[in-house]
């Protein structure tokens, strides 16, 4: 019998209805509310703290509470990330673990590279975590798709990818930025290009994307982004900060600085914190004077200062790692600590990976070193608190830190 | 021998016993070209499934659902090479992004995918059928869309089987073994649609491509070529690929069909 022309335009209303649907559904809530414990995505917030307010880790010392190394291909340098039980690690693949027993959920091997950052879908019944890597974004379910009996891989882990055809730097591929996730938007910077880009959690297509410099030829370099109150904020080589609108991707300011060599900036309430080789400023976030200044004798290049409780902890890189007035810029303590570092605080300690060997912890108030701790793998990720644990990246291995008895 | 005409062929057209030789693939086209004149009809299912197809080309822009660019489109070059009748979408979804979608997505989504199948499907049916002249039934029909549903829901849900080849010799060697096979199968569809059975039609294409297995290659290749060739066009290439590689192959299926049925009419008769 030959279908109806009745019948056809049925099926044809019924998808029709169905996406109309989705388009109406589509309006849903684009963020919820995060647990306690939960680190979202590198440096912790969308301003880039480093600082969780309610999470608490080991204070006088620290033994592995678990140890997770039956992965094979995983090889990771960045820190993880932890959503409820479940910790995330990236090397080269996304590995997902129970946070509690270390227990693999499910491993997922692809390109990878960047610390994930966990987004909202108002589409998907489970979070999407954004990935980053020297080609672009991946967009990842956190839930891990469905496993395929017999083969151990998983069906549906990627969403989406935002590939970029980019000339890279001038040494080489671009190095893999993390994403921010602010107000149901993913902020990063375009790999090997001047441009950031703002794209929809739901299917990484783009919102917006601002190029920054016009006459940068291997791209502008970007650090980190931090995003607050509306505006995305960032640094780029050899000494640029702008702020961008976070719903157009306008800027509402740029300026050049007096040093080079700038690192990932913080927003606070009492200003941007930017940090570079030598110097630590405060600008004001509305137009980017400089609200306070800070020379220190440093060296630093790698590293990514924290705040917490109205203090800045940024490392020189050579000898010390400084505590400022996030108020004043003045120095309210200074500790033996030689290296490269981001440090992390929760509930009293700064918690300072040194050149990705050897964890430290010191007294946020004091200065006052609490404990080291060297794992026997390198490199040591910067470390994520949850309840009582800190959990890094070391290598070949993904581990939990508890408090020593 | 019996000299036997194609019915509602031209006159020109020869006899069964030159079938080998006359089945070029220009005289295929010509053909083709010869049925539309005379019935232009045979172009409307397609046409209608080419604006359908650009439709949810329009719709995977816009709805929340992540997107894929069409295989093929994505390549400096590329040859969309399909066993039955039906033309490239500029846009595609990955059966991946489906997985844990909320009901209203998930329910809209797949609709839109599986009734771009099942119209191309139906369109195809509908297509060789009245080229054919044979009668149209509903066990044609279902073994038809069964067919289809087979080589193209199937590697879809399971991932789309495209090799990336670094050598040029080996990719050749790899482009030759895959169209030998599509080749033989070529004509598959055409059979379905004359409502044989899913072996019968599989021993009869095997069959009836031997003698016009270059024809059949040219054809293969060219309708792979044009349907990624006009799925370039912006906006539109969707619908042209559809409204017209579509209906150009389910024709020249049927040509060959028809020509294959007269020659195993005669060769019984004789």
């Amino acid at each position: 019998m030959v279908p109806s022309r009745r019948r056809f335009l049925e099926l044809t209303g019924l998808a029709v209805t169905g996406t109309l649907a989705s388009s109406v559904v589509a309006g849903g809530p684009k963020s919820a509310s995060t647990p306690a414990y939960d680190w979202p995505m590198d440096r912790y917030d969308p301003e880039g703290t480093g600082f969780n307010p309610t999470a608490s880790g080991p204070k006088d010392g620290v033994k592995v509470a678990w140890s997770h190394d039956s992965t094979d291909w995983f090889r990771g340098t960045e820190s993880p990330i932890l959503l409820g039980d479940t910790l995330y690690a990236v090397g080269e693949g996304l590995l997902a673990l129970d946070a509690e027993t270390g227990a693999k959920k499910f491993g997922h091997p692809g390109p990878y590279q960047s610390p994930p950052a966990r987004s909202h879908s108002s589409v998907y019944n489970t979070d999407t975590l954004a990935v980053g890597s020297s080609a672009g974004v991946f967009g990842l379910n956190a839930d891990g798709g469905v496993g395929l009996p017999l083969t151990g891989a998983q069906f549906g882990v990627e969403r989406w990818n935002q590939r970029y055809e980019t000339g890279g730097l001038f040494f080489g591929p671009a190095e893999p930025v993390a994403p921010v996730v602010a107000d149901g938007e993913i902020y990063t910077p375009v790999p090997g290009e001047s441009d950031i880009t703002a794209l929809d959690p739901n299917d990484g297509e783009t919102r917006w994307r601002t190029t920054i410099t016009e006459d940068d030829t291997f791209g502008a370099d970007f650090n980190r982004p931090a995003v607050k109150d509306g505006l995305v904020y960032v640094t780029y080589w050899p000494n640029g900060v702008a702020a961008l609108h976070t719903e157009s991707g306008e800027k509402h300011w740029q300026r050049n600085v007096d040093e080079q060599l700038l690192l990932p900036p913080i927003a606070t309430e009492a200003g941007l914190v930017v940090p570079s080789r030598e110097v630590v400023w405060l600008l004001d976030p509305n137009d980017g004077t400089t609200l306070w200044k800070r020379t220190l004798d440093a060296n630093a290049t790698e590293s990514t200062p924290a705040v917490a409780d109205g203090k800045v902890f940024v490392t020189d890189e050579l000898e010390s790692l400084h505590a400022l007035d996030l108020e004043t810029g003045e120095t309210l303590w200074t500790a033996p600590f030689g290296g490269a570092t981001a440090p992390v605080v929760a509930d009293g300690v700064v918690y300072a990976v040194k050149e990705g060997y050897s964890l430290f912890a010191f007294d946020a108030e004091t200065g006052a070193k609490r404990f080291e701790f060297q794992p026997p793998q390198v490199p040591l990720s910067a470390p994520v608190v949850g309840d009582g644990v800190l959990y890094a990246v070391n290598r070949e291995r993904v581990i939990a830190l508890e408090e020593a008895k | 021998m019996t000299s036997k005409r194609e019915h509602g062929a031209a006159d020109t057209e020869p006899t069964a016993s030159e079938s080998r030789r006359w089945l070029s693939t220009p005289v295929i086209l010509d053909a083709v070209k010869r049925h539309v004149s005379r019935d232009p009809g045979l172009v409307v299912p397609f046409m209608v499934v080419g604006l359908f197809v650009a439709f949810a080309d329009w719709v995977r822009m816009r709805d929340p659902i992540p997107l894929s660019a069409s295989d093929g489109l994505s390549q400096t070059f590329s040859i969309q090479y399909s066993v039955f009748p039906m033309g490239t979408a500029r846009t595609a979804r990955r059966a991946a992004v489906f997985v844990d979608l909320r009901l209203p997505y998930l329910v809209g989504g797949l609709t839109l995918e599986l009734l771009a199948v099942l119209a191309a499907g139906v369109a195809g049916w509908l297509t060789i059928t009245r080229a054919l002249g044979v009668e149209r039934c509903r066990s044609s029909l279902a073994r038809y869309l069964g067919g289809m549903s087979t080589v193209t829901i199937l590697p879809w849900m399971l991932g789309s089987p495209s090799i990336d080849v670094g050598s040029l010799v080996l990719g050749a060697l790899l482009f030759l073994t895959f169209t030998l096979v599509l080749v033989r199968v070529f004509l598959v569809p055409g059979f379905l649609a004359a409502d044989e059975g899913f072996k019968v039609a599989l021993w009869k294409s095997v069959r009836a491509s031997s003698g016009i297995r270059m024809t059949l290659f040219w054809l293969l290749s060219l309708f792979g070529l044009a349907s990624w060739g006009l799925a370039q066009i912006p906006i539109a290439g969707g619908l042209l690929s559809t409204a017209v590689v579509g209906p150009v192959h389910a024709i020249s299926l049927a040509v060959v069909v028809r020509q294959t049925r007269i020659e195993n009419a005669t060769e019984r008769d004789g």
